[in-house]
């Protein structure tokens, strides 16, 4: 376990939208293992940030809702303003486990990657109580971007995933909605970044589906993706 | 002179002048604008002319010369308007990012962390 000092240079940004039942523990747990915490509260109209206060955290509002991929973006300038040396992107909902952190962070700090991207659909990596439907439009989707962004990956829509500094201040995300999971993808491909696939847990509850995107928003994520591949 | 060119003259005229006075003050455009207002009150005048043009470049009737311009020109105005809100939502996004980042709490600050924030950002 590397020193606290180093710990919190990595800093993880969870970006919320209406977390108001969860948020504090997803937050909590991710401190106990000492790293620098950045929530981007994306105009939550219910009682999110109340739920945050207290806890020794950096906190970003926007003032509008944008959306989750113009969050994710918020909290990485922020992080990296700070001087972090990694940066994570974690969910709020809770479908991602702390304790796995570091297995993103190995790599990187092994120096074999710039980034690495969290996959629950190989080796290790787990979709615990995940919907069927869910898992075949998931499936469909790592195929479609695999065309679109020509990367070797297996699981495209996966928020847990780390960066070097050198590499988080390269990706830029400009799709502020849920296309950003392909756009970040194709940065990463343009930029020519080296990344990674490490086996994580993703633990889907009752209150993590009712939260996530629907599967009908799939028809979108798609078109956005068709007009990015057009315009590159 | 028909009524119907009489309002529709009115109607070229009144558009041109808000045109010019509330919304574009660079020459380019305004000579654009005059240009359009000129066609459209010569075809609203002297009909004949969009037929004789209309047979030149092979279709029927004036009248359908008339629409397809008009549909043309409606696909390309759209998509004008589309890049522009495109561009006015990036710099919306800008906005509230940069006001996010400069009012960020930070674990030491005074009073509790993420509440203050919002009551900051809020007022």
């Amino acid at each position: 376990m590397p020193p606290a000092q180093a710990r919190s240079e990595t800093w993880v940004v969870i970006p919320a939208f209406n977390e108001e039942e969860v948020i504090a523990s997803v937050v909590r747990n991710v401190l106990t293992f000492g790293y620098s915490v950045v929530v981007v509260d994306d105009c939550s109209r219910d009682d999110t940030a109340k739920k945050l206060s207290g806890l020794p955290i950096h906190f970003c509002r926007h003032v509008f809702n944008l959306g989750q991929g113009a969050a994710l973006q918020t909290g990485i300038i922020y992080a990296l303003a700070k001087g972090a040396r990694y940066v994570v992107t974690f969910d709020s909902d809770g479908q991602h486990r702390a304790e796995e952190i570091e297995k993103l962070l190995a790599p990187l700090q092994e120096r074999r990657a710039g980034v690495a991207l969290g996959t629950r659909f190989t080796g290790e990596g787990r979709a615990v109580n995940i919907p069927p439907a869910k898992r075949i439009i998931l499936k469909v989707a790592t195929l479609f971007t695999r065309v679109f962004t020509r990367l070797d990956v297996t699981d495209t829509h996966n928020g847990f995933r780390a960066f070097t500094r050198e590499a988080a201040s390269k990706i830029q995300i400009t799709q502020n909605r849920m296309s950003h999971a392909t756009q970040i993808l194709s940065e990463i491909r343009s930029h020519d970044l080296q990344y990674v696939e490490v086996p994580v847990t993703i633990d889907y509850s009752q209150y993590s589906l009712t939260k996530g995107q629907k599967i009908s928003n799939s028809f979108n994520i798609l078109w956005d993706t068709f007009m990015e591949f057009l315009k590159s | 002179m028909r009524l119907i060119q009489v309002i529709l003259v009115v109607a070229s005229i009144s558009a041109l002048v808000l045109y010019l006075t509330y919304f574009r003050s660079v020459i380019r455009d305004r000579i654009i604008g005059l240009a359009f207002f000129v066609v459209a009150v010569l075809a609203i005048m002297v009909p004949d002319i969009t037929s004789v043009i209309a047979h030149k470049v092979g279709v029927g009737r004036g009248t359908d010369l008339i629409f397809y311009i008009f549909a043309s020109g409606s696909v390309f105005f759209f998509i004008l308007l589309y890049s522009r809100l495109a561009r006015l939502d990036a710099r919306q996004t800008e906005l509230v990012r940069y006001l996010a980042i400069t009012n960020a709490k930070e674990p030491g600050d005074p009073g509790n962390s993420a509440h203050s924030a919002v009551s900051r950002s809020s007022q």
